[in-house]
């Protein structure tokens, strides 16, 4: 992959945002907005075909979802199945990566933008391009509505060439030209809207640019002009007293000659013969329905890359959506600032974003770390924001490493080779172990797999078993963990045993975050360095209604009802 | 290959699609499209060729048509009789001595040339137009062309013209059972006369009507069917019976109560026998005789009584007569 980012096929000097990292950017063949490597992810060979059939008359749907779900992504060391479903990494793409234009929300393939972000990307570069033209558009708004104009007109391209509206009702022609109009248009906007970005985004204007000045493009805009405006009719129109027209004058009658598709009337006549004796139909539909696919032929190809394009700039829009969202919530997000493992890192205003939807206030918190091999355990009191914090980090680390923004005001992250989230402790039918032994099995396949520098984020580890047993079981597993130099985030209720791996420091790197209780012992959602006392089972108890006169008071009711 | 689809301002790989296109499209189905311009050309040369020869055709069977047509109506003009024709005038005069004859009984008549056998032998030679009906129905005016139609040459004409030699029962038989056989020597023996019925059915194809539907016929169908008509019809029979001279009408009287009537309807009663000159417009012979089955066999009266009777007859009025001249 690498070799393709830096083939000799750069044609202009690389443009670069300003504020960011340099974005590696090959013009021209194919916009490849999402990695800017230049390189489609698709079969094309393939492809090429379906959309010419498609062009022809029309599919069944589902054209561009097929070639998509075949698409090849950037090459990523992650694993989906060890985070996604933990992560509930679908459910955030459908929830918190609106694609909204004109305050109207689109319906993306969030399993294209699920499998983007289930897989970031090992080249660092992709990364910095995504991140560029993020920052630009966020900087930019006319930029942001140009790509979005974009959107639409693909949108509109897609849904006529699927056939899921039109086909059938108007007349196959006029679907097919309405096609070249809607890539026509396409390419314009592209071309003239996108010429002065300094991103990644520059990529379009260039490769609208290497299509405009190409002879099929030419051909296309003939074919539309001799479609529209072939000729034009100047009349003189006579209106007697009472306001009727009595008569035409023709004044003038211009035909445009110069048009390459532009043909005298014997000619006409005479190709419309031809076709006839060819075994085609004899009529003027037949003769440009020939003209038509001389052009579509030359054009294809340049337009087989809309079917990558439309989702690439769902992927921006989506993730100016999340950012919107967060901004009407509030919050901030940020593009983070990769640091190396050893510098300290720090995430201020962390928010959880799955929460951005269901819940109408949510709390931001700040998180320190020294470095990455830091193995974080994490303590406070029940429904005090622990797992929602595990959350957090790891989507954070997800969308960081997609060049996306990180739900965060601000900080810095570095990158990690894989990710591990074991947050669901669920009951299957089909499991073959108790709740610590698929725990345990997991743990088992964790030091199996996992390669160096990856992250781990796990959920009250041991809590299956009783506390004994559990904690030998969980101090060891934090030692070992430290062989692999992951970044570990840990949360547990263990407080006399955490309160005793901090008090004797035998782990190297370990570090301690408890939940913050405010002044009436209630959880601020706030975290700070140390180690909880209580899990304030009994507040939570209280809160939900399970003390013993709460709980007293229920069973008279009961029994009172069945006696009645 | 090259197509006027292009022209020479476009671009020369602009005019390379366009053209593929166009083989493009007769690659996809090249045996399907092959078939298509096929039959394009196909279809129309022979519905022209099909249409030129139908037309030959029609020519030629118009053409046979009005040759055919020609020969019909050349043929209808050379068997037509004139209106004035005498033989047509004596048919006229037909109904009126029938209805004469069929009233009340004249009386008997015998010319006296009947009583020479030789002139009685001439006279019968002129030919003679040969009516049998039932007396009510002459009577009631019953259309004379109905009343030939159900009379044909029978015993008594057949003795009439040829009386057997004598009166015997086997004599008599003999000459019954050729009239009833009526073959040829039937048609010997009763070779100067000729059954009405010949006439009425001859004598329209004979007559200007014809020529005139002939020559309004314009199909070959009609014509076919009016050539066929036209062989059918018996044309030289009605021309020999229009140059007959004489009537012999026999009208059998009703037959008398409390008598029993035959397996074949004989039973007695009167019949009368008139013979009429049409030439000169009277009577030569009229006779009215009893008949009665009584006097045959029971045997051969169950099926010959009706003609023992009329040829019994016979023999007796050309017995009056005086004797036969070498009838045979």
């Amino acid at each position: 992959m690498l070799d393709d980012l830096s083939a000799p096929q750069v044609l202009d000097a690389p443009q670069t945002h300003p504020d960011l990292p340099s974005a590696h950017l090959t013009p021209a063949g194919c916009p490849d907005l999402l990695n800017g490597r230049g390189r489609s992810r698709l079969a094309l060979d393939d492809l090429r075909t379906s959309v010419t059939l498609a062009f022809a008359g029309g599919s069944a749907g589902g054209l561009f979802r097929e070639a998509l779900a075949q698409s090849r992504g950037a090459a990523s060391n992650w694993s989906a199945s060890a985070f996604a479903s933990d992560l509930f990494l679908a459910q955030f793409v459908t929830q918190c990566l609106p694609v909204r234009v004109d305050g109207r929300e689109f319906a993306a393939d969030t399993g294209h933008l699920a499998r983007c972000l289930a897989s970031p990307p090992t080249d660092d570069r992709i990364v910095s391009h995504r991140r560029g033209c993020l920052a630009e558009l966020v900087e930019r708004p006319a930029l942001r509505r140009a790509l979005e104009q974009v959107y639409l007109s693909l949108r509109q391209y897609r849904s006529l060439l699927e056939g899921a509206s039109g086909s059938g009702r108007w007349d196959a022609n006029r679907r097919r030209l309405d096609l070249l109009k809607l890539i026509h248009e396409t390419f314009e906007q592209l071309a003239n809207n996108f010429h002065t970005a300094t991103s990644g985004l520059r990529r379009l204007a260039d490769f609208a640019e290497a299509v405009r000045g190409g002879e099929t493009y030419r051909s296309l805009g003939d074919l539309l002009r001799y479609d529209q405006n072939f000729a034009s009719v100047s009349l003189k129109v006579g209106v007697g007293a009472d306001g009727r027209i009595r008569g035409f004058e023709l004044l003038q009658l211009e035909e445009d000659q110069q048009n390459p598709f532009a043909n005298s009337v014997l000619r006409r006549w005479l190709v419309k013969l031809e076709l006839f004796v060819r075994g085609y139909q004899f009529s003027d539909g037949e003769v440009m329905a020939h003209l038509i696919d001389g052009v579509f032929e030359g054009m294809v190809d340049h337009t087989l890359h809309f079917i990558e394009l439309i989702v690439d700039i769902e992927f921006y829009l989506g993730a100016l959506g999340f950012r919107d969202l967060a901004l009407q919530a509030g919050l901030g997000v940020s593009l983070p600032d990769f640091s190396p493992p050893e510098s300290p890192r720090h995430l201020s205003g962390l928010f959880n974003p799955l929460l951005l939807a269901s819940q109408p206030r949510v709390v931001p918190c700040d998180v320190t770390l020294d470095h990455h091999a830091t193995t974080l355990l994490i303590t406070g009191p029940n429904s005090g924001g622990k797992t929602r914090l595990l959350q957090s980090l790891g989507l954070a680390q997800v969308m960081g490493q997609s060049g996306l923004f990180i739900p965060a005001a601000g900080g810095s992250i570095c990158a990690a080779t894989s990710l591990v989230v074991s947050l669901l402790q669920d009951t299957h039918a089909d499991q073959s172990e108790g709740r610590l032994g698929m725990e345990l099995m997991r743990i088992r396949e964790l030091f199996q797999h996992l390669p160096p520098g990856a992250m781990v984020i796990l959920d009250e580890l041991c809590s299956g078993t009783n506390p004994s047993e559990g904690e030998e079981i969980f101090e060891l597993v934090v030692k070992m963990l430290g062989r692999l130099e992951p970044q570990v985030f840990i949360t547990t209720h263990f407080l006399s045993f955490a309160e005793r791996l901090r008090r004797e420091g035998k782990i190297p790197g370990l570090t301690f975050l408890q939940v913050e209780l405010g002044a009436d012992q209630a959880p601020t959602y706030q975290f700070v360095p140390g180690v909880a006392r209580t899990s304030l089972a009994g507040q939570t108890a209280a809160r939900l209604g399970v003390t013993a006169a709460q709980l007293n008071q229920l069973v008279d009711a009961n029994l009172q009802r069945n006696a009645s | 290959m090259p197509t006027l689809l292009t022209n020479r301002r476009m671009h020369p790989a602009l005019a390379a699609r366009i053209e593929r296109s166009l083989r493009g499209g007769e690659h996809a189905s090249v045996w399907k499209r092959r078939l298509l311009v096929g039959l394009r050309f196909t279809v129309p040369g022979v519905i022209i060729a099909c249409t030129i020869w139908l037309l030959g055709q029609l020519d030629q069977d118009r053409a046979a048509l009005a040759e055919r047509k020609a020969r019909l109506e050349a043929e209808v003009a050379g068997q037509l009789v004139p209106a004035g024709n005498a033989g047509v005038r004596r048919i006229g005069k037909l109904q009126r001595w029938l209805q004469q004859e069929s009233g009340p009984y004249a009386g008997d008549v015998t010319r006296p040339e009947l009583n020479d056998p030789r002139r009685l032998s001439d006279t019968l030679r002129r030919g003679a137009l040969y009516l049998r009906s039932d007396l009510e129905a002459a009577r009631t005016g019953a259309r004379i062309q109905d009343l030939a139609g159900a009379s044909s040459r029978d015993a008594f004409l057949l003795c009439f013209l040829s009386p057997p030699k004598q009166r015997t029962q086997k004599a008599l038989l003999s000459r019954v059972r050729t009239a009833y056989a009526g073959d040829e020597r039937l048609g010997w023996d009763t070779r100067f006369a000729a059954s009405l019925s010949i006439v009425y059915r001859g004598l329209p194809y004979l007559q200007d009507d014809w020529l005139t539907k002939v020559k309004r016929a314009d199909d070959l169908r009609t014509v076919e069917a009016l050539e066929r008509e036209n062989e059918r019809a018996p044309l030289p029979a009605t021309q020999k019976a229009l140059e007959s001279e004489l009537f012999l009408v026999v009208l059998d009287e009703p037959g008398e109560s409390n008598a029993v009537t035959e397996l074949d309807g004989e039973r007695p009663h009167q019949i009368r026998v008139s013979l009429i000159d049409l030439e000169a417009d009277r009577p030569l012979l009229r006779r009215r005789a009893r008949v009665a089955p009584d006097w045959i066999p029971e045997a051969t009266r169950v099926r010959y009584a009706r003609g023992l009777d009329s040829c019994g007859l016979a023999f007796d009025i050309r017995q009056s007569l005086g004797p036969p001249v070498a009838a045979h």
